[in-house]
């Protein structure tokens, strides 16, 4: 049971349709682990559709295209092949999808893992046009995760292990938002790697030494 | 079957349980425009918007079964369906969603909570206190979720700060979700 799940925004966003896809493989991700917040989006969709049902629309009714639905809709659909790789035997299927989509890997292990700081890899999935940044660390036991702000237009998903800061222990499943307050410093209290996807509008801040020098290295 | 006031879940019952053409005639004369206008509203062009508007009707008919009146009427399934039809055509992929036969998926607690209110009753509350929304909030939850508009782009829209869309956003959708919850 999963028990640090996305704000009313994030949720909101989900159920409007109007958050970046690398969010949304986190909310649907969460969803997958998360009765709760399954039936807060089911609600937030309700909004929806009474939006929807109050549209007012010409009124003469059509009925032409019916028939050619209904004819339509006789040709199956392909099912989606069952995808095989450590990558969806690590995280729910909408995230492992996402990052298999971006990076045309299925092994957690062919990710484009770098050094990031001591005990600390990167493995950028997505640089969006629109600045949107997507990226997985990974952090051995012990060990911080680079030390970045959190602002609100960041979200993270905990694909594997825990790790602790000032707000609280997020473990496998959870969801971290951002919350505009001082920079964190994440210490993994996991026995295994910690791995979390980072989602924000554009990169953190690093403000830590060693993800400076790793800055200044990869030229990142 | 339960007698419902709503005569579009009804529709789709009837289509979801014994693939009742008729039905299906009147939810596509009710939905087919409305989908094309909530298309139209998201930036599409008419083309276009009637091209998805017919897709997410084969995909009413097609899908039908998987419809549960007691846990959302017609009007917010046909919404998610058209939501993600628009997701797609923008991505050029499929929106990844919840699969409900991930091996990680955590179901509902069994037996469901049964303090929730029918599917129908809280959809009445959620029409009337949508209308009962200040002007200002209702437009900005209408931007978002008919427009498809995020926060920033409401905000541009509007000529008003991100800081205020996101306080009117968030004033409105927890208002509806207590209208929702109350009894």
């Amino acid at each position: 049971m999963t028990s640090n799940h996305p704000t009313l925004d994030w949720l909101a966003g989900y159920a409007s349709g109007t958050i970046e896809e690398a969010a949304d493989a986190v909310i649907a991700a969460h969803l997958t682990l998360c009765p709760a917040c399954r039936r807060d989006v089911a609600r937030l969709e309700m909004i929806g559709g009474a939006l929807l049902e109050s549209e007012t629309v010409s009124t003469a009714p059509d009925f032409s295209g019916a028939e050619a639905a209904m004819a339509a809709a006789m040709r199956p659909e392909a099912p989606a092949p069952r995808p095989t790789g450590t990558l969806h035997r690590l995280a729910p299927r909408p995230m492992a999808d996402f990052i298999a989509a971006r990076t045309g890997v299925v092994d957690v292990e062919r990710l484009p893992w770098r050094f990031y700081g001591p005990g600390v890899e990167r493995a950028v999935i997505e640089t969006g046009a629109d600045g949107t940044t997507a990226q997985l660390l990974r952090s051995q036991p012990g060990g911080t995760l680079a030390h970045h702000g959190h602002r609100s237009d960041e979200i993270t998903y905990v694909l594997s292990g825990a790790y602790e800061d000032e707000t609280g222990v997020y473990r496998t499943g959870d969801v971290q938002c951002g919350d505009e307050s001082a920079p964190h410093q994440p210490v993994i209290i996991s026995p295994d790697p910690c791995i979390a996807l980072v989602v924000s509008e554009k990169p953190p801040a690093p403000t830590g030494l060693a993800a400076r020098l790793a800055q200044l290295f990869l030229g990142r | 079957m339960a007698r419902s006031e709503d005569p579009q879940s009804e529709w789709l019952s009837a289509v979801a349980s014994r693939r009742c053409p008729d039905s299906f005639r009147r939810l596509y004369a009710h939905y087919h425009p409305r989908v094309a206008k909530f298309l139209r509203n998201r930036g599409e062009n008419e083309r276009i918007s009637e091209e998805i508007a017919q897709e997410v009707m084969v995909a009413v008919w097609r899908k039908a079964e998987t419809f549960d009146a007691s846990k959302a009427s017609a009007s917010t399934w046909i919404f998610t369906i058209a939501r993600n039809a628009h997701i797609d055509l923008i991505r050029k992929e499929r929106r990844r969603s919840v699969d409900l036969t991930d091996p990680f998926f955590v179901p509902d607690p069994d037996p469901a909570p049964d303090d929730a209110p029918p599917a129908e009753s809280l959809a009445r509350r959620l029409a009337a206190a949508i209308e009962a929304l200040p002007p200002d909030q209702a437009e900005i939850v209408r931007l978002c979720y008919l427009g498809g508009r995020r926060h920033r782009e409401a905000a541009d829209a509007l000529g008003l700060p991100l800081a205020v869309v996101k306080y009117r956003a968030r004033a409105a959708i927890e208002r509806l979700r207590r209208a929702m919850e109350s009894d």
